[in-house]
């Protein structure tokens, strides 16, 4: 059963690539914060530990958003829940990591889970990015 | 479990989807979950007994669906897919993302599908 009302989630959804996109920080984060006032849980996949959501969107940001694009494959919206499929386009480069994401909305709380999937080269320092970082591979 | 095995898993039950091969798709679940097997699809309840679910998926869908596999990613002993799943004859998909986690043999599933 829903508690978050769908064109909650789907303005969040849409919001936050458009913010990432445009390089909009203020914008973006105040996104999270309109859905999380109470909470934010980020974890990687197959990854025990779990960090503070907001130290880990900071920090992707901070070193992140200007070398990665992302590019909308899908978005699903299912009751209060919301997976999509992201391509993180590498800037200057023909390297994608794709990723999978679910985002569980309650009323003042966001739990989101990434699922990455790293480019299939050599040529780049994976140690960079939080979720491969001393990762299970 | 290791990578490569989820990976295989992942892929043959495709594999056998798309070949009509109901048993090799039976035995593919059965080797990875011989603890149990819960699906459940996000946002319609909670997750029931899976072999029913996939009884029914394979009776009701079979015929009518191939799947295209986009993108299937595992980290750890999680997973998660998405795929394209094409009615036969036309040119319309449902697209679903779908995740697996396996623990000790037992498999949950549980699908976002996306509505048209």
């Amino acid at each position: 059963m829903s508690t978050v009302d769908k064109s909650v989630i789907e303005r969040f959804m849409q919001g936050q690539v458009a913010c990432w996109n445009a390089q909009d920080k203020p914008g973006f984060m105040a996104l999270y914060r309109e859905v999380a006032p109470d909470q934010l849980d980020i974890a990687y996949a197959g990854r025990s530990e779990q960090q503070d959501g907001w130290v880990v969107i900071e920090e992707m940001w901070d070193k992140h958003n200007a070398g990665i694009t992302l590019e909308v494959v899908t978005t699903i919206v299912n009751g209060n829940e919301a997976a999509i499929h992201h391509r993180n386009c590498i800037t200057g480069t023909p390297l994608v990591i794709e990723s999978l994401e679910t985002y569980r909305f309650e009323p003042g709380r966001l739990s989101v889970v990434y699922h990455l999937k790293p480019p299939d080269t050599t040529g780049l320092d994976l140690n960079q990015f939080r979720g491969f970082a001393a990762s299970n591979g | 479990m290791e990578a490569r095995t989820i990976q295989a898993f992942l892929h043959e039950q495709v594999r056998a989807w798309n070949a009509g091969d109901r048993s090799a798709f039976f035995d593919a679940y059965r080797s990875v979950s011989p603890q149990g097997l819960q699906i459940e699809y996000v946002g319609r309840g909670p997750a029931t007994e899976g072999l029913l679910v996939l009884e029914a998926m394979w009776t009701q869908q079979n015929a009518k669906i191939e799947i295209e596999e986009v993108v299937a990613i595992v980290n750890g002993s999680d997973a998660a897919c998405h795929n394209r799943n094409k009615v036969r004859g036309r040119s319309m998909a449902i697209e679903t993302i779908e995740l697996y986690r396996f623990d000790e043999g037992k498999l949950s599933v549980r699908y976002f599908i996306k509505q048209t």
